[in-house]
């Protein structure tokens, strides 16, 4: 395992600092705890420390509980030159809070208060540490929701999903993080808070609050946000609708979607997970392609967005399941997250560095998202699936009038072992984004850039990934922010 | 190493997605992803792999990491029992001697007091009120417990005056000792068995119909734990909210006025392990027209306090442990947070410090039944 990076002298004066302002208990400096939080639940830190590779470890975890003491630790950071890696929920499959040059893992899950609940105006103040089930459920007890379920719903929080531009189940009614902030405090690698207005709109220049949403900590760290949040509908619905095909079931839901009906809900899966995990998980059997739509709010409302939605899955040849398949869904939304003896031989494999997978989300017009697809399953069938044994399939989960999201799953069951697995691991990404890119889609959609993508952020942003660096330059002009994330150096 | 038979189920939880993190009492407390159940398991996956070894820092976070409270079999779907797999890893941590300093302080209390407060042995039953004490030649023996002994008697007093006023002949052990459940959340299998042996010679040499405990530690001890270990009781063992129940079924027990409005905390080894969830609210609603059920309850119940184990080894997360449930009290705008649990009681009484009263169960029906 590699070691932190600082010497010892250095560690011990950096340790006496950081204890003084955050307390003993708030330093973490074991090596178990070092080792833990560098590896999380990634697959490349799992599989660094499965196979024997080396780990990088921070030299400290450091959990601050004001935001005063995030400057502090900050402003002593830049003045010793030590990396600050900050971190969230421990949710991110994407490497972005691996601490590659050591130093200080700032962890933000102390600074854990709602702070105000504005239901006039429909915003709630949080701190950056606030766990996404512990807000909605505080939002719900009051009557509201955030309109924000992720996978991640147990263990994410604020500051996270905003630094990785984060999406949950409803985000095609509700948004995702990028639409739904108001606005944020950052304290800046200088240890200077920068809040930005939390009003709904503005002219008052480039919006800057959205310079720090999906900045993987590049820029600063996340102390405080006001979130929009929505009261809970009077009515919410669900329904299965079964397609011939993927293509027929796209096309349903760009007509849906253009005629300006929004489902909070949509998930359209391919043939292959339709048949396997949709199966498996939510019982739903036939061949084809299966969505999942939901509607929410006003009854009126959502008994006449459902109508013209089923109508349109009906002239696109879809074939209407009722209510029971979707409302089963949505109750075991989670379900298949949780591990079972009935794939345990898997979990072992992959927690033992010897298969590999991941998810490789994107999104695109509508004309592009469907070509995504079909080149994205080709190019990993033929270069990879079928040399190493493994499996591809998608579904399509956030939905917009311009387009869709794609959310490709992946696994290698017979891949080579030791460096040349990771080597491995990282070309499959790599032959899979620059399909995306190359048919006008992005690198990533909900998920962020992390370490594992950052080095075709400029081919991602041509000229923009300058601008990114110029930007980095003048926030950090010591590089101590996260170094390596999102490409930046 | 004992957690090789548990291989499968440790891979379980090492590959979750964080599903029960931001759940477990332990976590939610400390916010150190090292302690969270995901965490802790895939260290143990690691060991299991010959990538890592046991040690004294690896018994550090096991024993830190669980109290034992079982929250997060309530939230999962695949209903894993996470305090098992901890307390297996335990059993090799104490086999390697690698157990932290409190562990060890446990243990020897349990050996030379009997008890693992290091309170003296002799002074068990000391704290009861004398009119409260009855020693023998009852049809029903009242099971102690430590907690009640030594730090909460008040609960055991008020029990054996209820049981008293019903006509019910209680007696108490002369020479009870802990039950075993704190040690047996340890490791400590050893220390077990032979509270289990003694405990199951002295209570099978009673000649009483049944036991009852204010303790759901020692109720769960009694009933399910010792019979595994090949001490099986020859009686029953009630908790008192399903004594107090019958008794008042009976007509036995009689109200003699309604309580304020009051909520309920389900004590984590009285629901979750041994789900007694109906006894304590039937009494409830009996004793007040305005019984409101907390936003998480019966098997997503938080946890109030921690257990005994975990409150001795680690009282300053367990200290705070407590406060959700007080915040969810206060929520409710109630006169009384009652519990049905001595440790409980106590843990909240200290994280509560005068914020709201709080009541054993059997001290609300003794204050509803008073004539």
């Amino acid at each position: 395992m590699v070691e932190g990076m600082l010497m010892d002298s250095r560690r011990d004066f950096i340790h006496a600092g950081l204890v003084g302002i955050v307390g003993e208990g708030n330093v973490l400096t074991g090596e178990l705890d070092r080792v833990l939080y560098a590896v999380g639940r990634s697959w490349l830190g799992r599989t660094w420390m499965a196979q024997g590779l080396p780990v990088p470890k921070a030299d400290f975890i450091v959990q601050p509980e004001t935001e005063e003491q995030v400057a502090e630790v900050l402003r002593l950071a830049n003045r010793m030159r030590i990396p600050v890696t900050p971190f969230g929920g421990l949710s991110s499959g994407m490497g972005g809070t691996i601490p590659l040059y050591g130093g200080i893992l700032l962890d933000v899950k102390k600074l854990d208060r709602i702070k105000k609940l504005d239901g006039r105006s429909l915003r709630v103040r949080v701190e950056a540490g606030v766990n996404c089930w512990k807000l909605e459920d505080e939002l719900n007890r009051a009557g509201y929701t955030s309109g924000h379920l992720p996978a991640s719903f147990f263990c994410s929080c604020v500051g996270g999903f905003i630094a990785c531009r984060g999406a949950g189940r409803l985000s095609t009614k509700y948004g995702k993080m990028d639409d739904m902030v108001l606005g944020l405090r950052v304290v800046l690698p200088s240890g200077e808070v920068l809040e930005t207005p939390s009003v709904p709109g503005h002219a008052v220049g480039p919006d800057l609050k959205q310079l720090f949403i999906g900045s993987e900590g590049a820029f600063g760290v996340i102390t405080e946000a006001v979130l929009k949040v929505h009261p809970m509908p009077e009515e919410r619905r669900f329904r299965g609708v079964m397609f011939p095909d993927l293509h027929s079931g796209l096309e349903a839901m760009r007509r849906i979607m253009r005629m300006g009906v929004v489902p909070c809900l949509a998930r359209l899966y391919d043939e292959e997970e339709t048949q396997t995990r949709v199966r498996d998980a939510w019982g739903v059997s036939g061949e084809g392609a299966f969505l999942v739509l939901g509607f929410d709010g006003l009854e009126r409302m959502v008994e006449l967005e459902e109508r013209l939605a089923l109508n349109i899955c009906e002239e696109e040849g879809g074939r209407d399941l009722g209510a029971e398949p979707g409302e089963y869904w949505w109750e075991h939304k989670y379900d298949d997250y949780y591990p079972t003896a009935k794939s345990v031989k898997e979990y072992q494999a992959l927690l033992g560095g010897r298969q590999a997978g991941a998810t490789t989300d994107t999104c695109a017009s509508y004309d592009d998202i469907e070509k995504i697809y079909w080149e994205m399953r080709e190019t990993f069938m033929n270069q990879f699936g079928e040399k190493y044994g493994g499996w591809f399939y998608g579904h399509f989960s956030h939905w917009y009038k311009n387009g869709a999201m794609l959310y490709p799953r992946w696994h290698l069951y017979n891949p080579p072992s030791g460096e040349e697995l990771v080597k491995l691991y990282l070309k499959v990404w790599g032959a899979l984004v620059r399909v995306a890119l190359k048919h006008g889609g992005v690198l990533n959609h909900h998920h962020g850039i992390g370490r594992i993508l950052g080095e075709y952020m400029p081919e991602q942003h041509g000229v923009g990934f300058q601008i990114l660096q110029g930007i980095k330059k003048t926030l950090d002009p010591n590089g101590i922010m996260n170094p390596g994330v999102l490409g930046l150096s | 190493m004992k957690i090789r038979e548990i291989a499968e189920k440790i891979a379980i939880c090492a590959y979750c997605p964080f599903m029960c993190k931001d759940i477990c009492t332990v976590y939610a407390q400390t916010k150190r992803d090292s302690l969270s159940p995901t965490m802790h398991e895939y260290l143990l996956w690691m060991i299991l792999e010959g990538r890592m070894a046991y040690s004294r820092e690896v018994g550090e976070i096991l024993y830190e990491a669980c109290s034992g409270c079982l929250l997060c079999q309530s939230w999962c779907a695949s209903k894993q029992d996470v305090p098992e797999k901890v307390r297996t890893a335990r059993m090799d941590l104490v086999e390697l001697n690698l157990t932290p300093q409190p562990i060890q302080q446990v243990e020897r209390s349990t050996v030379n007091l009997h008890n693992p407060y290091q309170e003296p042995h002799e002074k068990r039953l000391i704290h009861l009120a004398q009119t409260s004490s009855s020693r023998k030649g009852g049809g029903l023996l009242y099971f102690l417990g430590c907690t009640a002994a030594y730090r909460r008697p008040e609960v055991a007093d008020v029990a054996l005056r209820l049981m008293q006023r019903c006509g019910e002949p209680t007696q108490l052990l002369e020479d009870e000792w802990c039950c075993g459940l704190p040690q047996y959340e340890l490791g400590l299998m050893k220390a077990v068995k032979q509270l289990a042996q003694h405990n199951c010679e002295a209570i099978n040499a009673q000649s009483v119909r049944a036991a009852v405990t204010s303790c759901p530690e020692c109720q769960y001890m009694l009933n399910q734990v010792y019979p595994k270990l090949g001490y099986a009781l020859n009686i029953p063992v009630y908790h008192t909210s399903q004594y107090l129940k019958m008794l008042m079924d009976a007509g036995r027990l009689k109200l003699e006025r309604k309580l304020e409005p009051s909520t309920y905390h389900d004590p984590c080894y009285l629901g979750r392990r041994s789900q007694i969830y109906e006894e304590p609210r039937a009494i409830l609603r009996r004793l007040s027209e305005d019984f409101r059920e907390l936003r998480w309850s019966r098997d997503k119940a938080y946890c109030g306090g921690g257990g005994v184990a975990y409150s001795i080894t680690y009282p300053s997360n367990a200290s705070k442990i407590g406060v959700k449930v007080l915040e969810e009290a206060e929520h409710l705008n109630v006169e009384a947070l009652i519990t049905a649990c001595p440790m409980c009681k106590h843990q909240l009484l200290n994280a509560a410090r005068g914020r709201i009263q709080l009541l054993d169960i059997a001290e609300a029906v003794e204050l509803a039944s008073r004539p």
